[in-house]
C-alpha cells in the first residue's frame, strides 16, 4: 500500500513526466506547432492551441535562508541548485465559437508547487463593440504591471519580475470575477481602461517555519482599476486594487484566536470581583477589548497601487514601477517599492541591468493588552507568552528588501530565449527576512541567486 | 628621411584602404539594389486616405480595433520568417522578431487579445484586403484593381 508520500512522489514523477514530455515538444516543434496554430486559424478554424515553459536552474548560495516567487510557493530554493524557482508549464486552449466571442482557458504547473495544475485563465471574452470587452470567469491578476505575466518568462525581459516587489502580489495568480475594457484612441495615442471585480482563494505558505505552515487565504470584494496609455515606444500604466477582506485562516491562527480568548475570558473573570478598584476593574476591561481586537492577526483590507512604464529608445528599453501596498493592518504595516530595469539591445542579445526596493512603514500593532496584570502569575504568564508570539509575529511580517540583478537575455529562436541572471538580494538586518525563507533569526541577509532558463511560447 | 618613412609606410596602408574602399564601393551600391518599397493597404470602404506609421503600428499590435467610423479594422498579416514582415515591423514598428514575440505572449497569455489573421503571401494580402471590408495589409507592390487603396508607402531595406 502506498504511503501519502509515495503517491504524492509518483503525482509529481508523473507531472514532471509530462512537464519534460511538452517542454521537449516545445523545444523540437516550438516554431511549426505555432505555425500549424497560424494555419488553422488563417483557414478559418475557431480553435487554437498554445503554450508557454520556462526550464530553470537557479543557485543560492545561502545556507540559512531559502528564495521564493511568492508566498503561495511550496517550496523554497534553499542552498544549492534547484529548479523550483522558475520552472514551469503553461497550456492554453481558446475557442472562437462566434465572432467576438472567446473562451479560453490556461492551466499552469509550476516546480516549486509540485508541478500540481493550477486554472490560471477559464473565461469567456465577449466584444461588446465601441471598442468595449467583457471577460467572466477566472482571469489572470491585474494587481502590478507584470503581474499577469510573471510567471511567463518569456514575455519577460528578465528572468522573472523582482521579488522584492513581486513576492506578495504573486500569491494573487488569479481573480474569479469579471473584468470590462475599454479601448480609446487618441491621436497616436491608445488607451486602455479596465475595470475588473471579484475573488480569490488560494493556499498561503508560511515558509519562516520549519516544517513551513499553510494557511486559507481568502480574498473578497477585490475591485479595481488600471489605466494603460500606448504610444509608438512608451507604455504607461496607472492601477489600483482594493480588497475588502484578505482572510488568513489556519490551525495556527485558530490557536492564536483560542489563546487570546482563554485569556480575555480569564481577564473578565478577574473583573467581576467586587473587591478591585473601579479604576482596575476599567483597566481589565480595557485589556480584554484589546485582546479581543488581536484576533486574526493576518487579516487584512489591503490596497495595491502601481505607477509603470516600458519604454523603448532606439536600441535602449527602460522599464520602471512604483509599488504602493497599504493593508490597512498594523502588523502587516505599509510597504512602498520601486524597481527600474534598464536593457540595451545588441542584435539578439540584450544585457539588463535591474534594482528592485521594496520597504515598509507604519508596523506599529498595539499589544499593550498582551502586559502584565500583576494579579495572577498564571494569568501574566500567559500573556507573555503571547506577547513573544506577536513580537516574532511582527518581526517576521516585515518583508523588506531589495535586489539588485545583472542579466543577459538571447533570443536565439524566433519562440526561445535563453536567459542568465545573478541576483543580489539583501534584507535590512539579520533579524528581519523580509521576503526570503528564513526558519530562524537571525540569519545571513546576504544572499546570491545565480539563475540559468530556457523561455519558450509554442 | 621623413619621406622614406611615408613611402615605406604608404604600400602598408595603402593595401587595407584601398580594400575597405573596394567594400564600401561593393556594398553600397547592395544596400541601395536590397531596399524595397512597402505599401500599406486597406479595403476601399475604409474611411481614411492616408495614415501614419503610429497609427500603422497600433493596429497591427491590436492596440486600435476600430477604424474612425466604428467599423472594425482587420488586420492582415504576413507569415513569421518573411523578408518583408521582418521589415515592416522593425522599420514601422520599431520592433524585432523577439519583441514582437514577447508582446503576443503578454496579450495571448492574459487574455487581453490574439495577433492578427496571417497568410503567406503578399497576393494572398491584396486578395483578403480587398475582399474583407474594414480589412488592411502590408505588401510590395501595389495591387492591381479598385478594390484596394494606399494608406502609406514607405522605403525598408
Amino acid at each position: 500500500m502506498q504511503t501519502r508520500r509515495e503517491r504524492r512522489a509518483g503525482r509529481a514523477a508523473a507531472a514532471w513526466a509530462l512537464a519534460a514530455g511538452m517542454g521537449l515538444a516545445g523545444l523540437l516543434t516550438g516554431a511549426s506547432a505555432h505555425a500549424a496554430g497560424e494555419a488553422s486559424e488563417s483557414q478559418g478554424s475557431t480553435l487554437r492551441f498554445s503554450g508557454f515553459a520556462a526550464l530553470g536552474l537557479a543557485h543560492n548560495d545561502n545556507a540559512t535562508a531559502g528564495v521564493t516567487t511568492s508566498f503561495s510557493q511550496l517550496r523554497p530554493v534553499q542552498k544549492g541548485w534547484s529548479a523550483n524557482m522558475d520552472t514551469a508549464l503553461g497550456l492554453q486552449l481558446e475557442w472562437q465559437p462566434a465572432q467576438g466571442t472567446t473562451l479560453q482557458v490556461q492551466g499552469v504547473a509550476r516546480a516549486g508547487e509540485d508541478m500540481k495544475p493550477r486554472l490560471r485563465i477559464a473565461a469567456l471574452r465577449q466584444q461588446l463593440g465601441q471598442g468595449l470587452s467583457l471577460n467572466l470567469g477566472r482571469l489572470r491578476s491585474p494587481l502590478f504591471f507584470d503581474s499577469s505575466v510573471a510567471e511567463i518568462g518569456y514575455a519577460n525581459l528578465s528572468v522573472r519580475p523582482a521579488p522584492a516587489i513581486y513576492g506578495v502580489v504573486n500569491s494573487v495568480a488569479s481573480l474569479d470575477g469579471a473584468d470590462l475594457q475599454w479601448r480609446l484612441n487618441l491621436g497616436d495615442a491608445s488607451l486602455l481602461a479596465q475595470v475588473f471585480g471579484g475573488r480569490y482563494d488560494y493556499t498561503h505558505r508560511f515558509n519562516n517555519f520549519a516544517p513551513a505552515l499553510s494557511a486559507d487565504a481568502s480574498l473578497r470584494g477585490l475591485l479595481g482599476f488600471s489605466l494603460s496609455a500606448h504610444l509608438q515606444d512608451l507604455t504607461l500604466r496607472v492601477s489600483r486594487t482594493e480588497i475588502n477582506r484578505y482572510e488568513l485562516r489556519s490551525e495556527q491562527v485558530s490557536q492564536i484566536n483560542s489563546g487570546l480568548s482563554q485569556v480575555s475570558g480569564a481577564l473578565q473573570q478577574l473583573a467581576m470581583n467586587p473587591m478591585l478598584p473601579p479604576p482596575m476593574l476599567a483597566a481589565l476591561q480595557a485589556k480584554s477589548q484589546g485582546l479581543e481586537a488581536l484576533r486574526n492577526p493576518f487579516d487584512n483590507r489591503p490596497v495595491y497601487t502601481s505607477i509603470g512604464l516600458d519604454g523603448n529608445w532606439q536600441r535602449w528599453r527602460l522599464l520602471a514601477e512604483l509599488t504602493w501596498m497599504n493593508p490597512h493592518n498594523d502588523l502587516v504595516g505599509r510597504g512602498r517599492g520601486y524597481s527600474v530595469t534598464l536593457a540595451r539591445s545588441i542584435g539578439d542579445f540584450t544585457p539588463y541591468l535591474s534594482v528592485a526596493q521594496l520597504k515598509r512603514s507604519g508596523a506599529t500593532l498595539n499589544t499593550a493588552a498582551l502586559g502584565p496584570t500583576g494579579l495572577d502569575p498564571q494569568l501574566d504568564g500567559a500573556l507573555n507568552q503571547l506577547q513573544q508570539g506577536f513580537d516574532r509575529a511582527q518581526q517576521f511580517a516585515d518583508i523588506s528588501s531589495r535586489s539588485l540583478s545583472l542579466g543577459l537575455r538571447w533570443d536565439w529562436r524566433e519562440n526561445m530565449a535563453l536567459k542568465t541572471q545573478l541576483d543580489l538580494m539583501r534584507t535590512p538586518s539579520s533579524g528581519t527576512p523580509g521576503p526570503l525563507a528564513v526558519p530562524t533569526l537571525p540569519f545571513n541577509n546576504k544572499l546570491q541567486l545565480f539563475s540559468v532558463t530556457l523561455d519558450l511560447v509554442f | 628621411m621623413k619621406l622614406n618613412l611615408l613611402s615605406s609606410l604608404l604600400p602598408r596602408v595603402a593595401l587595407p584602404m584601398t580594400a575597405l574602399l573596394a567594400l564600401f564601393w561593393v556594398t553600397a551600391p547592395q544596400a541601395a539594389l536590397a531596399a524595397t518599397e512597402l505599401i500599406v493597404i486597406a479595403h476601399k470602404d475604409v474611411a481614411l486616405d492616408k495614415i501614419s506609421p503610429e497609427r500603422v503600428t497600433q493596429i497591427f499590435l491590436r492596440q486600435q480595433q476600430n477604424w474612425p467610423d466604428g467599423q472594425p479594422i482587420q488586420p492582415i498579416d504576413l507569415r513569421e520568417g518573411t523578408s518583408l514582415r521582418r521589415s515592416f515591423y522593425d522599420q514601422v514598428t520599431g520592433r524585432s522578431p523577439g519583441q514582437l514575440r514577447a508582446y503576443w505572449a503578454r496579450q495571448s497569455f492574459t487574455g487581453m487579445g490574439l495577433p492578427p489573421r496571417q497568410v503567406d503571401s503578399d497576393e494572398d494580402v491584396a486578395r483578403l484586403v480587398q475582399s474583407t471590408p474594414g480589412a488592411i495589409g502590408y505588401v510590395s507592390r501595389k495591387p492591381s484593381g479598385a478594390g484596394v487603396k494606399v494608406l502609406l508607402t514607405t522605403t525598408v531595406d
